[in-house]
């Protein structure tokens, strides 16, 4: 055993004073203050339409005034125009939350797994290595809606955009919640890409292995994602994903329907994994969402 | 010597207890009531002006001056008037919500889009403006930022106190006017900035610069004697000149913020500001040898220069490197006026619809002696390539003269009526038989550009 004298015993216990005596010294500071103390409150009407019907409504906060931690560091974005944000309130509304709403369970589903934040921005997300982001979501907590400044409900290219993101990324909340349906992943064992190779392949490609987009390679999670948003969103989903080719030919039309058959594999696995823990139908929501396109 | 440590220690700690006495008789206020009182201050000097803040605002050091008032109120906007002409005069005059955060200091943040964020947008966000400004200092009546988000080399900008007059000092009309220049210009893919003939009547003398009516910045390339193409390469040909500079517009005086000068016929010039007065949309000469197309002219007078008009030009020495040699490219980037893939929605698809790639055999002599050493045209997906001569030419700074010939090469046998089809191709791509090269921010990518018809060819050397 170590003996420690006297001597010291009596500067160590002059230490611990003298530190509290000195840490006395200072006054005495809330350690609470804001980081961001967003300063002037413009309380306009528009404001108070979020306030009313989206914060207090569904405890979802919509930030529209640029705040630079809603990208990452390095990534160049701008806020969205003053008078767009009315109109993309609105388009979120119609097309992603009442759909919701109006199909049975949707509505408890809705409220119990909407995130938090919701960010518009302008235009889309600039990397510092060339690439364009088009749309983000973080982990179910903030999901980004990019080039609302382009806003335009006609424009087919902008509604898949604004459309496919929200339903990817509301997609995901499902399986963060309540994993994945059983077995899900060896549906297409082979299929799921390597780690940032997704982009090599194209919408063939990934049809073959049974996949409905490249991007839906990258992880089950993805895949997931991508299948509910495609079959909520895509008009030509059955045609496309769900009803073989006839009279295939050559091996590529029979791999497609392979693909195929994987595919709907997984449609019906998300289906019941859906009903049994939300409670909601997947064809229903489809059919609301198809209602308004 | 027990007892000397003690007395040491007791007046150690005599010396922490008092130490701890605020010799002001004041306690320092928690730090959010610092925070802010910091930030109202701020805002006070910031609504304080009558007639708000004046701006020249340069977001680069390679860019010019953007000219800007702005006037904060307590409620959490700013009005900002400005001279840039974009979506049919947005950020002339807007009003949008600002903030000020404590964060890296008191930040003044522009909220929502508006004419800091239009240039933000500029290059894919590269071009190096900016929203978010960082208080730095005051110095007299002026406020200074500095910019958040720039990496190295922070823009800085000074807010001074504007006058009643300075509203008068907009030049809306001549950035409106001068952005009309560059609608002759490539546009496909990545836009080129025009160029423009600075002619000075008085003195019979051209100059040549590139004109970013975005950036704001102009590059003098050329210098000649005469008005036109031909009279200077009669009267010796073009100079060269390199020389760049921002610019900025007031009072409906474009001023360049390095003046540009150069010698000619022993004299030397010194282009400093240029006073633009009379502006004819249709007033310039056609670029077309073979249509009447308008193009703007500008007038106006130089200081100690005498007579000044601005009109269109294509001359520039962005595509003087396009030179004897083979390019090639997929068959996907040639363009029509309207940026129409003339494969997509065009005469190749039309006529040719197998066709992988295009080919231009530029003063090359081949293994194959068959291939015409000037001849260009497609490569079909077969990998067979058919090409049409033309006649030996050279580049004239960017200019390619083109003669076609009646001469055909197949690399196998073209079909009955192939070749008819790749002459009216050739011929509608090239009518006129001038095009113009320019450089592609990428190396060994270059574009043709024709004025008769505005079609684009991208050409990989």
């Amino acid at each position: 055993m170590k003996v420690i004298s006297k001597r010291l015993l009596r500067l160590l216990w002059f230490f611990p004073a003298i530190t509290v005596m000195v840490s006395a010294c200072y006054p005495d500071e809330t350690l609470n203050a804001p980081v961001n103390n967003q300063g002037v409150q413009l309380d306009s009407d528009l404001d108070i339409f979020i306030e009313e019907n989206f914060t207090k409504e569904f405890g979802m906060a919509i930030r529209y005034r640029f705040v630079d931690r809603y990208v990452d560091p390095g990534q160049r974005v701008t806020p969205p125009r003053l008078e767009t944000v009315q109109p993309m309130l609105d388009f979120i509304q119609e097309f992603w939350i009442d759909p919701y709403l109006e199909v049975e369970n949707g509505e408890e589903f809705f409220r119990g797994h909407v995130p938090s934040e919701i960010v518009f921005l302008g235009g889309l997300i600039f990397n510092e290595d060339g690439t364009v982001t088009l749309g983000t979501a973080d982990a179910g907590a903030q999901i980004t809606f990019t080039n609302v400044n382009a806003i335009d409900p006609e424009d087919f290219d902008w509604v898949t955009l604004q459309l496919q993101t929200v339903y990817h990324e509301f997609a995901h909340t499902v399986h963060q919640q309540y994993k994945l349906p059983n077995a899900f992943e060896t549906i297409s064992p082979s299929g799921y890409t390597s780690a940032g190779s997704w982009f090599t392949l194209n919408d063939e490609e990934a049809l073959i292995r049974g996949f409905v987009s490249p991007y839906a390679t990258s992880s089950p999670n993805e895949d997931f994602a991508e299948t509910v948003a495609f079959f909520l969103f895509d008009s030509d989903f059955m045609e496309e994903f769900m009803t073989d080719e006839e009279d295939c030919q050559d091996d590529d039309c029979v791999s497609r329907n392979e693909g195929r058959e994987r595919i709907r594999q997984k449609l019906n696995s998300i289906s019941d994994h859906y009903q049994r823990v939300t409670g909601v139908r997947l064809e229903d929501i489809r059919e609301a969402i198809q209602a308004k396109l | 010597m027990f007892k000397l440590r003690y007395i040491a220690l007791t007046i150690l700690v005599s010396n922490l207890l008092t130490a701890c006495n605020d010799d002001s008789g004041s306690t320092l206020a928690p730090v959010n009531e610092r925070v802010d009182a910091a930030i109202a201050e701020l805002r006070s000097e910031l609504v304080a002006p009558a007639e708000g803040w004046r701006l020249e605002y340069q977001p680069t050091p390679d860019a010019g001056i953007f000219f800007m008032l702005l006037e904060f109120d307590n409620e959490g906007e700013v009005r900002i008037q400005s001279d840039v002409v974009a979506n049919e005069g947005e950020f002339f005059n807007q009003t949008i919500p600002y903030r000020i955060d404590n964060s890296l200091g008191l930040e003044l943040v522009f909220e929502t889009f508006g004419v800091f964020h239009h240039l933000f947008e500029l290059d894919q966000a590269g071009f190096g403006a900016e929203f978010e400004f960082i208080f730095q200092r005051r110095e007299g009546e002026n406020l200074v930022f500095q910019s958040k988000s720039d990496i190295s080399t922070p823009t800085v900008i000074t807010l001074e106190p504007a006058s009643s007059g300075d509203a008068n000092l907009f030049s809306r009309e001549l950035a409106g006017n001068l952005e009309q220049f560059g609608d002759l210009s490539p546009q496909a893919l990545v836009s080129v900035a025009p160029s423009q003939q600075v002619i000075l009547e008085d003195l019979d003398v051209s100059v040549f610069w590139v004109f970013d009516p975005s950036k704001r910045n102009i590059t003098a390339e050329f210098a000649g004697n005469g008005r036109t193409r031909q009279e200077i390469i009669d009267n010796g040909g073009f100079r060269l000149i390199d020389h760049s500079t921002g610019y900025s517009m007031i009072n409906g005086n474009l001023v360049l913020q390095e003046p540009l000068t150069f010698v000619i016929n022993r004299r030397e010039i010194t282009i400093g500001q240029i006073t633009l007065n009379d502006f004819e949309p249709n007033g310039g000469p056609s670029l077309c040898a073979i249509n009447a197309e308008t193009t703007p002219k500008y007038d106006g007078f130089a200081q100690n220069l005498g007579s000044v008009s601005v009109v269109n030009s294509l001359i520039s020495s962005r595509g003087n490197d396009f030179q004897e040699n083979v390019y090639q490219i997929n068959i996907d980037f040639l363009f029509d006026g309207d940026g129409n893939a003339l494969i997509d929605d065009g005469i190749i698809g039309d006529l040719f619809p197998n066709t992988g790639g295009f080919v231009m055999f530029y003063g090359v002599e081949l293994v194959n002696e068959d291939i015409p050493i000037y001849s260009l045209g497609l490569i079909l997906d077969d990998g067979e390539i058919y090409v049409r001569e033309f006649e030996e030419t050279s580049t004239e700074g960017n200019l390619i003269t083109l003669s076609f010939t009646d001469t055909f090469f197949h690399s196998d046998t073209a079909a009955v009526g192939d070749e008819d089809k790749l002459r009216q191709i050739t011929d509608e791509i090239f009518s006129g038989g001038e095009v113009y090269a320019f450089d592609f921010p990428q190396d060994d990518v270059f574009r043709l550009f024709n004025p008769c018809n505005e079609y684009e060819i991208f050409l990989v050397r």
